[in-house]
């Protein structure tokens, strides 16, 4: 199924998918979190927006590339926290040669544009 | 498909649900809080921080939705609750659920119960292994008058011998058997069998062995196989019978195995089989067609290539009675049919018809409940048009309306499977011998699959229904005044569906006011003879103690003679021509009479023996001559009797009879002399007709001599006694039995019955195929009915203020009234003329089963029409009374 999506170039839900499992790579998150991390590490670059992000959650959840489990952040609050599984792992390291051998490609086709 | 794991989960999901929705409203709070915290930090105030929280979460709702379809098994929640809010819109509507669930019951129900008969009894495959391959083998010779005749001697023989089509070719011969050699002496239906025909039906048996022709040849020891059920009822399931001994026609035969308990062969009644090995013959016996041939198909050749070969061989029978001009003359013509076919062709044009009609049921109860949902749905357009308007997605709506067609389908379903078990499980009310494989009959996977396969249609012809009239349900609905009117398409579809219920409502009723008249015609039909208060049951002289005409005539004097003393009894005589019985072969004889052009002979006269009192007890009125008198069988030329049906036929009529003389049988020189002329009674069947019989005497004082009896082609045997009583029948049976007893104990009594019995048992097929056939009728008038009253009501509902209008504007309420009234005519005569036409091939289709009717009955044709005219007028004169009642003031106040 990820296959199929990636495979379409649906940039935007493909992409999407690979930064939320990118963020989780180090350590569990919520979901605000990751959107926090997401927006951080792209200096502030990317929004991600939340009415896409929990569907994604769900959605890499259902496809077993993530775990949820409700734990108690730092301050004390209940939180439900995602994180990486094996399976995830290998979808982030497939998804991310995709990506590179993709970009690269669109930047070699933009660079002979001009 | 989905793994095992996301079935898991979609479980836990149903089963965890408003956790899961708790979880996802928590969640959410917190990235909101987690959000506000944020803007708080950057110095918003509390407030303001909450509300760019919520603005950035954007509509919660909405995409709550989303994660809710991203999660797994979201369509299986889904279909849940859709079949729960059906329930409850069906609840609110009750008239509805309750008319759409019975027409669906009635229609699954008739349906399912007819095709487990019809599939039963026609269609599955005998239960033999490969039993595709299986024929009945046999001969037509119209010039020989045989119709469907089986195999002589000689071409049983020869056939075997020479086929290459066939794997293998058996015979058999039903016999009625002496079971003696224990307390009761027993009549019991068997069979002789060739001993190959185990072998050809591939039939195993529980104990023992079947026959071979290695063991079972010509010359072997006499040995038999019983039945199951024999095997239980009269040996006590005996695990040691095989290698016993057991007493048959007091001849001492081996048991050498048993039948497995669903092997029933060639009917459902027979207890025993013989080894019948055919001997060489010295001649074809072309006439003598007397066995049932069943012969196996090599892989791959059908029956009519099997046909055609058996009639090449039947050109080189090495025999001197099939001579080429011999075969010529019969119109010899081999014949090899499907067994499943030969054994129930009798019953299949009554079935096949019944099966018709349950299909005209099911489609009215179709039409009846798509007229229905036209109606709800038009009804609930503004709720679908809102529900749209709401964002409801088309697969939304389309699977709400698939939820609820489901829920009544299976309800229809359902009561409808329970229907036909129950069916089946009183077999129809048929007994026994009046169908063939009836003991095959159950509600099995096939007939499962049926009913599944009916109630699925069922839900999609109304979800289609649904979905069509909804369709094009636009805002415009939910605009201006809010009066929903019915679509121009969605009436035209209602008008169609009505007249299409009239139609095969009015071709039902047609056809089964035809079947209804034959029925009566058969039941007023002259039967000759008066079967109130008869009693009988056959008795079988066993050749050894009763060797001689003299030594049988005496004993059924003597018997006779106890029962006439019998209190209750008025009369008590022997025969074995009595009618409504199927005369074995050898009892349909040729006779000469002295005129006829030599050659030319009357064939197929049936010939039979009769006490002199007989006709009187059974009162058959003598038309001319005189009866039996004690001095008929030592003339010269011994009396006869006719009847008149023989008289016609071959002595020039009633009168010129009497004292005619005939010879009966091919090739005997005895003349006999006919001395009276007796009424007609019928023969087989009632609607077979009359009997052209002949009568020999039983006369017993003075004895008849060895000279004498020589003579006469059939001496008394196996009787049937016919005993007139004054009291109900069945209360001097023991008495009549201790009498037969007190003669001979070990001669058995069989198949004790009243002719009353008798005739209700000739007239069962008509009459259930006329009650069928009523019955589907009336219920399809019903339905028609309804639905003309619906489709009309509905329609006047919708165009109350219209009327309103009409009137207040000047039109007379009657001619309101008059409008609505022509509306539903017109559609019941366009059903009207439609119904005439199928009716008329319907009726084409029956005439094999109608007796005395023509399948063009005027009466049937004029009156059936003119009733449903009336009936729908009736159904139409209410809506027009409620349009023409239209308040033309609360029209105007609601413009």
């Amino acid at each position: 199924m990820a296959d199929r999506d990636v495979e379409r170039g649906d940039l935007l839900q493909g992409t999407l998918d690979m930064l939320v499992l990118k963020a989780l790579q180090l350590a569990p998150m919520h979901g605000w979190g990751i959107t926090e991390r997401i927006q951080q590490w792209s200096r502030q670059v990317l929004q991600v927006n939340q009415g896409s992000l929990y569907p994604a959650l769900r959605r890499l959840e259902r496809q077993g590339y993530i775990t949820a489990e409700w734990r108690v952040t730092e301050n004390n609050r209940r939180a439900r926290y995602y994180q990486l599984t094996a399976a995830g792992r290998r979808q982030l390291t497939a998804e991310r040669a995709h990506w590179e051998r993709l970009s690269a490609a669109v930047n070699l086709v933009l660079r002979t544009a001009e | 498909m989905p793994s095992v794991r996301t079935i898991r989960d979609w479980w836990w999901r149903v089963r965890h649900r408003e956790a899961a929705e708790r979880e996802l409203d928590e969640e959410l709070q917190f990235h909101v809080d987690m959000h506000a915290e944020q803007g708080r930090r950057l110095g918003l105030g509390t407030a303001e921080a909450r509300r760019r929280a919520l603005v950035a979460l954007g509509g919660r709702e909405r995409f709550k939705e989303e994660m809710r379809d991203e999660r797994g098994g979201r369509w299986l929640e889904d279909a849940g609750r859709d079949l729960r809010l059906g329930l409850r819109a069906l609840r609110r509507a009750p008239g509805y659920a309750a008319a759409a669930v019975a027409s669906l019951a009635l229609g699954i129900g008739a349906a399912t119960a007819v095709f487990t008969l019809a599939y039963a009894v026609l269609l599955k495959p005998l239960p033999y292994p490969r039993a595709d391959r299986l024929v009945a083998v046999g001969h037509a010779a119209p010039g020989f008058g045989v119709e469907r005749g089986g195999l002589s001697d000689g071409t049983y023989l020869h056939y075997r011998a020479h086929s290459r089509t066939l794997a293998d070719l058996g015979a058999y011969l039903d016999r009625v058997l002496n079971l003696t050699g224990g307390d009761e002496p027993e009549l019991v239906d068997a069979a002789l069998v060739t001993p190959n025909l185990f072998g050809v039906l591939g039939a195993r048996p529980l104990l023992g062995r079947v026959f071979s022709d290695a063991a079972d040849g010509p010359g072997a020891p006499p040995t038999v196989v019983l039945s199951h059920a024999l095997w239980v009822r009269r040996y006590g399931a005996d695990p040691r019978i095989v290698g016993r001994t057991i007493e048959i026609n007091r001849l001492p035969r081996e048991v050498v195995g048993v039948m497995p308990p669903d092997f029933h062969f060639p009917g459902p009644r027979t207890q025993l089989w013989f080894a019948f090995p055919v001997e060489p013959a010295s001649s074809a016996g072309l006439r003598n067609l007397y066995l049932t041939g069943v012969g196996r198909l090599r892989a791959g050749v059908e029956p009519s290539e099997a046909a055609a070969e058996l009639q090449h061989l039947a050109a080189t029978l090495p025999y001197a009675d099939a001579a080429p001009e011999r075969l010529a003359q019969g119109g010899v013509q081999a014949r090899v049919v499907p067994l499943r076919k030969e054994m129930t062709r009798d019953v299949r044009p009554a079935l096949v018809l019944i099966l018709g009609t349950t299909a005209f049921v099911l489609l009215v109860a179709w039409a009846n409940v798509a007229n229905l949902a036209l109606v709800r749905a038009e009804r609930r357009r503004r709720e679908v048009a809102m529900a749209r308007a709401l964002g409801a997605a088309t697969r939304h709506v389309a699977r709400r309306a698939l939820a609820e067609a489901a829920l009544v389908a299976a309800a229809g379903g359902v009561i409808g499977l329970a229907v036909a078990r129950v069916g089946a499980g009183l077999r129809f009310g048929f007994s026994a011998g009046e169908l063939p494989r009836l003991h095959e009959l159950r509600v099995d996977g096939v007939v499962l699959a049926v009913a599944v396969g009916l109630t699925l249609a069922s839900a999609l012809v109304l979800t289609a229904v649904t979905l069509a009239a909804g369709h094009g349900a636009g805002y415009s609905l939910l605009r201006g005044t809010g009066r929903a009117t019915a679509g121009r398409e969605a009436r035209w579809t209602q008008r169609l569906l009505v007249a299409l219920q009239v139609a095969l409502s009015l071709t039902l009723l047609i056809g089964a006011t035809v079947m209804a008249r034959s029925y009566r015609q058969l039941r007023a039909a002259e039967l000759g003879f008066d079967p109130t208060r008869v009693l009988a049951f056959d008795l079988e002289l066993p050749f050894r103690p009763y060797p001689t005409y003299r030594a049988s005539a005496a004993f059924y004097a003597d018997v006779l003679a106890r029962i006439r003393e019998l209190p209750g009894v008025v009369d008590a005589e022997a025969a074995d021509l009595l009618p409504l019985t199927t005369l074995p072969e050898v009892q349909l004889v040729a006779v000469a009479t002295e005129d006829a052009a030599p050659g030319s002979t009357a064939s197929e006269t049936a010939l039979g023996l009769a006490t002199p009192g007989y006709f009187a007890a059974m009162r058959i009125p003598l038309l001319a001559g005189r009866g039996f008198e004690r001095a008929d069988l030592a003339a010269a030329e011994p009396g006869v009797m006719v009847s008149a049906a023989f008289a016609r036929a071959h002595v020039g009529g009633t009168t010129a009879a009497v004292g005619r003389r005939l010879r009966i049988g091919e090739r005997r020189a005895q003349w006999f002399r006919i001395v009276g002329v007796v009424g007609d009674v019928p023969g087989a069947t009632i609607a077979a007709g009359a009997r052209r019989a002949v009568y020999l005497p039983v006369l017993s004082d003075p004895p008849v001599d060895s000279a004498q009896a020589a003579r006469l082609p059939l001496w008394p045997g196996a009787e049937t006694i016919v005993v007139r009583t004054t009291v109900p029948p069945g209360r001097i049976v023991p008495a009549v039995r201790r009498a037969v007893h007190a003669v001979d104990a070990k001669v058995p009594i069989a198949r004790v019955r009243t002719l009353e019995r008798v005739v209700d048992g000739a007239l069962a097929r008509a009459r259930l195929v006329a009650w069928l056939l009523a019955a589907a009728a009336g219920t399809t008038l019903l339905l028609g009915v309804i639905g003309i009253y619906g489709v009309l009501s509905y329609a006047v509902s919708l165009r109350t203020s219209e009327f309103g209008l009409r009137i207040a504007l000047g039109t007379p309420p009657a001619a309101v009234g008059r409008m609505v009234l022509r509306q539903g005519v017109a559609v019941t005569l366009v059903g009207i003329v439609a119904g005439a036409g199928a009716a008329l091939a319907l009726t084409r289709l029956l005439r094999g089963l109608l007796y005395q009717v023509s399948p063009h009955d005027p009466a049937a044709f004029a009156a059936m029409p003119a009733l449903l005219l009336a009936v729908a007028l009736v159904a139409c004169w209410m809506p027009a009374r409620r349009a023409a009642r239209a308040d033309p003031a609360a029209a105007l106040r609601a413009e």
